[in-house]
């Protein structure tokens, strides 16, 4: 039986049944309480109107000047009053009760139709956190308990829906929306994902049924670990009492009623995280609602999988189109062929280990008809080697531009690397400055492999390793020395990265200075016939064996005019 | 790779790396190696005897911890390494930031002299 109960105003406390179909509120002799309201100039003749239909009350404002007030509200439209709405009329508030509608009980509209609940966790960034829209009740409120036929409905439209969308997002939103119809007694629903393997459980979709639900939801660690660990699905007929969750905090807090849970596992048996659904309100779930909801979470599980993989996909797919960007840039640093000197034959070679990589060679032109040859190798490998070397190159032509020889400049290059602060990041660097008039050559080694010189007898010995100071990047005012030679016919200067010495074939065995060297002894001092011996040398040594390291190799030889291939 | 660490009366923090220093290896000992060097500031005696192998990130690793053991007054001695260890270590001069000590009484000497 429903009523109206005046709780302000004139006559408080008299409460006026509901026992007709219809009833018209106002100062109209037609209201059964227009006595009550005969007085109030505030009232219209015919008011309001409430009209009965089956167990549900439905209010309407029938014009009135003043206006029809629902907890606040001015009605414009037929609403659906629930149990302990406030009804504003003139000078007087009623309180609607109706005891028989016990589904409407715990359940309030939210007075705002519709309004977004955030969700305020700190989520994991690999893990998309819906907000999620509550929906006005008109659809899915209406019954206490669904029928089975309802709820058979919203369990195939559910999964007809799951297999439709790689959306995350979208794919817990349809989930939870379809729980709430199929569980009418749910107040609160959200689904956990777990971050990784082993990560903890974030909250990646809320649903709240009700506008004054306790917004600053918290998982409860107590059953997120029960139900992920033991992998099976829990029903708590009364969680604040259950000694299962004795210690849980959040589930007082929360002041859950009623709650069951059910691990979401994929076909590869993984645990990817949890759905939970809750009772505040007087609502109590079910053995048979926990086995609906069991038969429900693997379907989800597997549309998660799906959705996960396919975002492991995409962001594959972007990172690859960033290597491969980063290459290009890393691969434009370096020069797209040879100088070409009367006399001079340079030979080049560069592979990476990876996608992109940390060694650099270039040929830069100084005034007074001189060329500096370069070689350098970044620390570590990869991106942030590549990015390194790209700070590397651009500050050493400038260095090389403004210094008057080889040695300021890489103190120079040094100083600006040092003051980068790149702790532990350091670069070897040989810079080898070739006067092509006189063939004077200067070499500057900074803590790099020492380079290697083929005399025009056929013999070979390292260059300047006595002068070869520290890698650059670590001591800021470290100084540098130069070591001096002339190139002469028949000569010629190998330099290269530990890539080639340092490169490991299946046994472990490494390449080594020594297989360098007889490349440079067999060969008779040609750059291009010398580099060519000696790729092809590492790469019958390595066979199968993968490229643990960044390979460059770059040699220079200086040819009697006469002997000169052209 | 593995990292084990002796505290010695003396108040010198010895320390262990055995097996590859190279990318992999780095990720497993990084941070501790880190916390036992340059957090503690002691001075550190680096055991390279079962080092197989040291990339540049691994000597990166050295220089920046025995930098700042520097910048707390202490410093980092390397014991003991391979030839092939040893030979990567000097190719750099990382023996001026580190020295580098086939003994331990010539490392602990070389641990408590201050530094100027």
């Amino acid at each position: 039986m429903a009523e109206l109960k005046i709780i302000h105003g004139r006559e408080e406390g008299t409460e006026i049944e509901l026992t007709q179909t219809e009833y018209i509120l106002g100062r109209h002799p037609d209201c059964p309480i227009a006595d009550m309201f005969g007085d109030d100039a505030l009232v219209s003749r015919r008011h309001a109107k409430i009209t009965a239909l089956d167990d549900q009350y439905i209010i309407e404002d029938t014009g009135s000047r003043n206006g029809t007030f629902v907890n606040g509200k001015q009605l414009s439209r037929k609403t659906r009053l629930i149990h302990e709405d406030r009804i504003f009329i003139g000078g007087r508030e009623f309180l609607f009760v109706n005891s028989e509608a016990t589904v409407w009980d715990r359940i309030r509209n939210s007075p705002k139709g519709s309004e977004e609940v955030a969700i305020n966790f700190a989520p994991d960034p690999r893990i998309v956190s819906s907000v999620i829209q509550v929906k006005s009740p008109s659809s899915s409120l209406e019954l206490a308990d669904a029928s089975p036929e309802r709820k058979l409905a919203a369990l195939l439209q559910l999964l007809s829906k799951m297999g439709l969308s790689l959306d995350r997002s979208k794919i817990l939103e349809e989930l939870l929306e379809a729980l709430f119809e199929i569980f009418p007694k749910a107040d609160r629903g959200f689904v956990g994902i777990r971050a990784g393997d082993d990560g903890d459980v974030t909250p990646a979709a809320t649903r709240f049924r009700h506008s004054n639900s306790l917004r600053e939801l918290s998982l409860s660690r107590t059953i997120t670990n029960h139900v992920m660990e033991q992998r099976e699905s829990v029903l708590s007929t009364n969680a604040t009492e259950d000694e299962r969750f004795v210690d849980s905090g959040s589930v007082k807090r929360a002041a859950i009623r009623s709650m069951m849970c059910s691990p979401l596992i994929d076909a590869n048996d993984r645990v990817l995280g949890m759905v939970q659904l809750d009772t505040t309100g007087s609502g109590v779930f079910e053995e048979n609602d926990l086995e609906i909801l069991s038969s429900i979470a693997p379907q989800v599980a597997m549309a998660l999988s799906y959705s996960m993989m396919f975002d492991d996909a995409l962001a594959q797919q972007a990172l690859q189109r960033d290597l491969d960007l980063a290459r290009r840039v890393q691969l434009g640093l370096l020069p797209s062929s040879a100088p070409q000197v009367a006399s001079c034959v340079f030979y080049d070679f560069y592979d990476a280990a990876s996608d992109v990589g940390g060694d650099y060679y270039d040929y830069i032109p100084l005034p007074g008809n001189r060329l500096a040859v370069v070689m350098a190798d970044a620390s570590g490998k990869g991106v942030s080697a590549a990015l390194l070397m790209t700070k590397v190159s651009s500050e050493l032509k400038f260095a090389l531009s403004i210094e008057d020889d080889a040695r300021a400049a890489i103190e120079r290059v040094n100083r600006s690397l040092c003051n980068a602060r790149l702790a532990g990041r350091f670069v070897t660097m040989v810079v080898a400055v070739i006067d092509l008039d006189s063939r004077d050559v200067s070499v500057v080694n900074a803590g790099h492999t020492d380079p290697l010189l083929r005399r025009g007898d056929g013999s070979v010995a390292t260059v300047g390793d006595k002068e070869r100071g520290m890698a650059i990047g670590i001591i800021e005012d470290r100084k540098y020395e130069s070591h001096q030679f002339t190139m002469e016919p028949g000569d010629c200067l190998a330099l290269f990265t530990d890539g080639f010495n340092e490169a490991e074939n299946s046994a472990g065995e490494l390449f080594g200075i020594k297989r360098i060297t007889q490349c440079l002894i067999s060969e008779a001092g040609n750059a291009r016939r010398v580099g060519d011996l000696i790729v092809q040398e590492v790469k019958t040594f390595l066979k199968d064996h993968p490229q643990r390291d960044d390979m460059c190799l770059l040699c220079f030889s200086y040819e009697d005019i006469r002997e000169t291939e052209f | 790779m593995e990292l084990k660490v002796t505290l010695r009366d003396d108040g010198i923090t010895h320390v262990h790396l055995i097996g590859k220093l190279d990318i992999e290896g780095l990720h497993l000992v990084d941070t501790k190696f880190h916390d036992v060097t340059a957090i503690q500031g002691q001075p550190s005696l680096v055991d390279l005897t079962l080092m197989d192998f040291i990339s540049s990130l691994g000597m990166g690793m050295l220089i920046s911890c025995s930098q700042s053991l520097g910048r707390h007054g202490a410093r980092m001695v390397l014991l003991n390494p391979s030839t092939d260890v040893e030979e990567v270590l000097r190719l750099s001069r990382f023996e001026e930031l580190m020295p580098i000590c086939h003994s331990l009484d010539d490392a602990i000497k070389i641990l408590k002299t201050p530094i100027e």
